[in-house]
């Protein structure tokens, strides 16, 4: 009995042991799951917890965005019931309409000049505004020169295709038409001093005095006779003949004009000049297309 | 109205030439121009023409000529009234020459002067492939030179 006894007590033992590991052993298991399970809770609940508040502050940026479309909306229906008041007894408003001469045909530099002096000014009156045209046509239309006065002239033997001498003159010269752009981009602000009817003879005047200086294809003549033509029918031309003469006489008070020569024969750019080049035909006038609707 | 804003003188083929003036004499502003082509990957100089610029004249615009108004310096006083561009003259028992053109001011080279020019002629050469201008030399036309002197500003006064 004793040894068989003692066996069975000791497997009694044993497995009592055991059982109490693994008893243990499981307490532990659940109670880390249980931790777990509350870990992940919390976690779930925080983010729960932002997604609210973000979820809150769209609603209100939403709401501030909505209020202002609103006021907008608001502010608009009260601008087109005015209009439509204004209207209902002051008549549909337009953009304001001008006879104006056609520009497109005439170069960039000249095309400017005539916004310069009649579109900014709204000088549109007659006859000075068809006169002004008549102008800016004419140095359009030709290549007039002005030879420097700081030139040399260089007399050139060549030998041509034939091997025959033959000599000609080179030098420097101004285009006409620059100067006069340069002229009056310097005197416009001086001239708007004066009365309307004066400013226009002034502005007439620049185109006269850079006229005079000019030369086509080295014939000076036709430049006075031209001038004369020019001035022949216009009403002003005394005026502006005595105008010619004070700048000439350098009067202090139209001093700026002289000036502005001076000033371009500094800033504007040369152009070489030989005296074989062909002379091209003079145009004096032109006729003149009829004047357009346009705004400005 | 040459409008010449950039402007760069190539010849038929499209070759791009250069200009350079080379003095001569600075006193009198004799300046002789070189016109010439670069090319830069055989690193060589070609020169295309050669011009005489006194004061305000173009006086020679040819390769031949230019080296004919060189011989009658070269010849100085040995020279005779067959010569096309200087005159001999005498002043106070003294030879000299007398550039014949139709500018208002008499120009006249004495002998040294004459010496030192034909001198730097033959140096201006230097560095440079003289063949081509025999061969293929660019002649000018009038509009062309204008537009090379202003471009170089030649035609400016210097005051």
């Amino acid at each position: 009995m004793s040894f068989f006894s003692t066996i069975i007590i000791i497997t009694a033992i044993f497995s009592l042991f055991i059982g109490y590991y693994f008893y243990i052993k499981y307490l532990e298991k659940i109670y880390l799951e249980q931790e777990e399970t509350k870990k992940h809770f919390v976690a779930q609940s925080i983010k729960q917890k932002q997604k609210e508040k973000f979820d809150k502050l769209q609603k209100l940026e939403k709401l501030k965005v909505l209020e202002q479309e609103k006021q907008i909306n608001l502010e608009h229906t009260k601008k087109m019931k005015e209009e439509k008041f204004e209207k209902s007894f002051l008549g549909e408003k337009e953009p304001v309409k001008y006879y104006l001469y056609n520009t497109d045909l005439l170069d960039y530099s000249i095309k400017n000049m005539y916004k310069e002096i009649v579109h900014k000014n709204l000088w549109i009156n007659e006859p000075f505004h068809t006169k002004l045209y008549e102008f800016l046509m004419l140095v359009n239309d030709n290549d007039f020169m002005i030879v420097d006065p700081h030139s040399k002239i260089i007399t050139m033997n060549t030998r041509d295709k034939y091997n025959k001498m033959q000599t000609s003159k080179a030098y420097q010269v101004y285009s006409t038409k620059d100067i006069i752009k340069h002229m009056i981009s310097y005197c416009i602000n001086e001239i708007k001093r004066f009365n309307k009817k004066d400013a226009q003879n002034l502005v007439i005047s620049i185109f006269i005095v850079a006229l005079k200086l000019s030369v086509h294809y080295l014939s000076r003549e036709v430049l006075q006779d031209i001038i004369d033509k020019m001035l022949k029918d216009y009403i002003h031309s005394p005026a502006i003949r005595n105008i010619i003469q004070m700048i000439e006489a350098k009067n202090e008070k139209i001093y700026f004009i002289q000036e502005s020569i001076y000033d371009a024969f500094s800033v504007v750019e040369t152009l070489p000049y030989n005296d074989r080049e062909i002379p091209k035909s003079l145009e004096i006038k032109r006729k003149i297309s009829p004047k357009v609707l346009q705004n400005i | 109205m040459a409008h010449d804003q950039i402007f760069t003188l190539s010849d038929d083929f499209g070759i791009e030439l250069t200009i350079i003036p080379v003095a001569l004499n600075l006193d009198k502003e004799i300046y002789l121009l070189h016109i010439f082509e670069e090319d830069y990957s055989l690193k060589k100089k070609f020169i295309r023409n050669e011009l005489v610029l006194v004061a305000n004249q173009i006086l020679t615009s040819t390769f031949t000529d230019t080296v004919h108004f060189m011989e009658e310096l070269n010849l100085f006083d040995t020279g005779n009234n067959q010569n096309k561009y200087l005159d001999i003259t005498e002043y106070k028992s003294t030879k000299n020459l007398k550039l014949k053109h139709d500018g208002n001011e008499n120009i006249f080279i004495s002998k040294s002067e004459a010496k030192a020019m034909y001198k730097i002629f033959n140096l201006a050469f230097l560095g440079y492939s003289v063949a081509t201008v025999l061969e293929k030399e660019f002649r000018f036309a009038p509009q062309q030179l204008t537009q090379l002197l202003h471009n170089q500003s030649l035609l400016k006064k210097l005051t």
